[in-house]
């Protein structure tokens, strides 16, 4: 039971973070895992991430918030 | 239950709702007693978008587009686990309207409603269903196929390099105007209002700690850390108050409008010049929140209050002669409502973040066309809270002081004479619930909508002694997303500036310059501060100036994405559909030519630009001074300021004719056979199925 409620928090904190275009470590980390650990390295700490994010998305202008 | 008895079932319950918008919709344009309950409002908007949604979306998506779930979409295909990410429907849904609402829908049909509730009504319903959903939903789907692309880029492979230049003229052009306008709407809202004022301030602080937390505190913790933001936002809110009754920090924080511009626009350009984890991203977050509960939060109220509607269904200033903006109805009103019912800028959302999450070809339907609809709801809304006032307090506080005076006792008279019996003790007692200075000229849609929402918020939560807070909370909740639009909007122009300048210096285009950013920032906050600055000093309050200027330039854009969406509909070989965008199309040319053209040629001094610069040079020239200047340097103020507003006009009106001209010889090109209709599409791929559906920690339930 805790189980089922902890996954359902942790799903909605996902949906959260994606409708509101939020930086999403863990989705991050299994993305690496998928198709960037063959490559060797080490992933981006959720500080590095957290920057990394926040640039490609900002800084070039990229976020449109509507009239 | 077997498929026929499902299939009856199905036609029965859509004959229901489709007869129960219809009887909504005769029920408002019929109704002609006192008042009218907005029930029938409610009634007729959501049965429209339901049959709307449910046969006129499908068969868009079917018979032209034909979306196609064996098709990987370019969430599926690149899918590098930052932009392009295949997500739940609703979850895109979510996201795509967070990023289409703003302040535009809610401002908007406030300012139409001084011709009535039902124009506005029927075309933020009428627009949305067949413009506006038809736009959002066409352009995501043509950046869907095209790996993302934006609406520019589009423009410049389907129909040349010159509509790709016009778009981006259109572009810049537009986000100057907007962010001019709405910065004015928080002008006007927060001149002489040391309540709004304090908290308003405070969100800047607030954001700040928000960015350093995230950053240093608990990195990557966006969650907590917005959290900490609302509850620092509501502290302030509650703080407001007490600022507001203690007489220094009141005086302090009690600002003319020309200050308040002044302050706004050093805020652009600093929110433009640093980082972005430090003020833009935590703002951005922490409007987000608030606009999408505040949103959900009035609209629960709404339907629980369910409010008698007090104005009229026509008032007699549907022929143009009211004070709120000047014009007739056709064409301002559909300038004067654009989002909500078509809106040209969604076209470049739907070409931004959203086409990048989409699983399957066939969620763009609910996301494109079903996200407008949510949008037009908004409209209804704001709709509502201001009929909802009776028409002599809307009148009281939406005419300018030129028109009504400043006094109680002489606007209950002036708006009285209108045939809106209002007394000066309805004013005060308003003014006093609300714990205003005053109520009276409060123009540009944001005080109305504010009072409006105090009004049926308290009903529901507090009663009258909230009503202040009540207030305060809704100007603040348009603040915060109105200055967010600021920054966001500042930061694009600003890189829009840096390409253009990279064309004769190419240093410019280097973001990481600072030379260049700092030049870029203060050319674009010049540009909209001077229109800012400009409505704020205005004497007949600038919201009517710039709002209808800002319509015209949202409705342009508009043009631009529908001529991009009719030229993919007919490459597509599906010319016998192209009336689908084509008559939304022909009617925002009609609309925005008309209105551009009367901006600057009709005699009257009250619509035509250059007809008031020659009631300037004419009062000048006859040694006086022009109404509401005071010195020869104002008035020739004024003139200039009358000329850019035509120049301004002008451009538009080229651009829109320059793109019909340019899209008519491409379609003729096409229908005779000269041109070859050619795809831009990236190439098929198949798909591997819904990947939104198989989330990889969802597997085992291995939860770290």
């Amino acid at each position: 039971m805790t189980e089922r409620i902890r996954y359902t928090l942790r799903r909605l904190q996902k949906n959260i973070k994606t409708i509101f275009g939020m930086p999403d470590y863990e989705r991050y980390l299994a993305h690496w895992e998928q198709h960037h650990k063959h490559e060797g390295g080490r992933p981006m700490t959720e500080a590095e991430y957290y920057r990394y994010y926040l640039s490609q998305r900002y800084e070039k202008g990229g976020v449109t918030r509507c009239c | 239950m077997s498929r026929f008895k499902r299939g009856i079932l199905s036609i029965l319950i859509w004959t229901v709702i489709a007869i129960l918008g219809a009887a909504g919709l005769a029920v408002i344009a019929l109704h002609r007693g006192e008042t009218i309950s907005a029930a029938w409002l409610l009634t007729a908007a959501i049965g429209t978008y339901l049959v709307a949604y449910r046969f006129y979306s499908r068969f868009i998506a079917t018979k032209i587009m034909q979306l196609d779930d064996n098709r990987a979409t370019p969430a599926e295909v690149i899918n590098d686990g930052k932009d392009f990410v295949p997500t739940n429907k609703w979850v895109v849904y979510g996201h795509h309207f967070a990023a289409i609402a703003g302040a535009g829908p809610l401002v908007g049909p406030i300012l139409a409603a001084q011709m009535g509730y039902l124009p506005g009504t029927l075309w933020i319903i009428v627009g949305a269903v067949l413009g506006g959903c038809v736009q959002d939903f066409i352009i995501l789907f043509a950046s869907m196929r095209r790996n993302g692309k934006s609406l520019g880029q589009i423009a410049k492979e389907e129909i040349g390099p010159f509509v790709g230049v016009l778009a981006m003229i259109g572009i810049l052009s537009i986000m100057i105007i907007l962010i001019a306008v709405l910065a004015l709407v928080v002008v006007k809202a927060l001149a002489h209002s040391p309540w709004g004022t304090f908290t308003i301030a405070m969100t800047i602080p607030i954001a700040l700690l928000m960015g350093v937390y995230m950053r240093y505190l608990r990195p990557g913790k966006v969650l907590e850390g917005s959290l900490l933001g609302l509850v620092l936002l509501l502290l302030a809110l509650w703080g407001g108050r007490y600022v507001a009754q203690h007489p220094a920090l009141s005086d302090l924080f009690t600002l003319s409008g020309e200050a308040i511009a002044l302050w706004m626009i050093a805020y652009g350009f600093v929110a433009s010049v640093l980082p972005v984890w430090l003020l833009l991203a935590p703002r951005d977050y922490l409007s987000s929140f608030l606009k999408i509960g505040t949103i959900f939060v009035l609209a629960g109220a709404i339907f629980l209050v369910m409010p008698e509607i007090q104005m009229p269904a026509i008032t007699k200033f549907a022929d143009g002669t009211g004070p709120v903006f000047a014009g007739n109805l056709f064409p301002f009103l559909f300038i004067t409502i654009a989002c909500g019912a078509i809106s040209g800028f969604h076209s470049l959302v739907s070409s931004g973040t959203t086409p990048k999450l989409i699983a399957k070809e066939s969620h763009a339907r609910l996301v494109g066309y079903g996200g407008m609809l949510m949008e037009s709801f908004v409209a209804i809304m704001a709709m509502i809270a201001a009929t909802l006032l009776t028409p002599g307090i809307y009148f009281g506080i939406n005419s300018p002081a030129a028109v009504i005076g400043t006094d109680v006792v002489k606007a209950a008279e002036t708006i009285s004479s209108w045939g809106f019996t209002v007394t000066p003790e309805d004013f005060q007692r308003l003014s006093e619930q609300i714990e205003e200075e005053t109520v009276l000229s409060r123009t540009g849609g944001a005080p109305t909508l504010a009072i409006g929402m105090a009004y049926i918020l308290s009903r529901v939560f507090g009663g009258d002694t909230l009503m202040a807070f009540w207030y305060h909370f809704a100007i603040l909740f348009e603040a915060v997303f109105i200055l967010t639009t600021i920054d966001a909007g500042t930061r694009i122009g600003r890189f829009m500036i840096q390409d253009l300048l990279g064309n004769i210096w190419p240093k410019m285009r280097r973001t990481d310059w600072l030379p260049a950013n700092l030049i870029a920032s203060a050319l674009i906050c010049s540009a909209w501060g001077y229109f800012l600055y400009q409505g704020v000093t205005d004497p007949l309050g600038g919201i009517n100036t710039l709002w209808p200027l800002f319509g015209i330039a949202n409705q342009m854009l508009a043009a631009i994405a529908l001529v991009v969406g009719t030229t993919i509909v007919i490459k597509m070989g599906k010319t016998r559909y192209a009336w689908v965008t084509l008559v939304p199309l022909a009617w925002l040319s009609v609309v925005t030519l008309t209105a551009g053209f009367q901006k600057l040629f009709h005699s009257s001094p009250k619509i035509g630009f250059l007809a008031h610069a020659n009631m300037i040079k004419e009062s000048l020239a006859a040694g006086q001074l022009p109404a509401p200047a005071k010195t020869v340097e104002e008035a020739h103020k004024m003139l200039m300021n009358d000329y850019i507003d035509a120049a301004v006009t002008a451009v538009f009106i080229v651009i829109v004719i320059a793109l019909l001209l340019a899209a008519i010889r491409l379609w003729m090109n096409i229908w005779t056979g000269k041109t070859k209709p050619e795809l831009h599409e990236a190439p098929y791929v198949k798909s591997r199925g819904d990947l939104s559906k198989v989330a990889p920690e969802a597997k085992g339930g291995a939860i770290a």
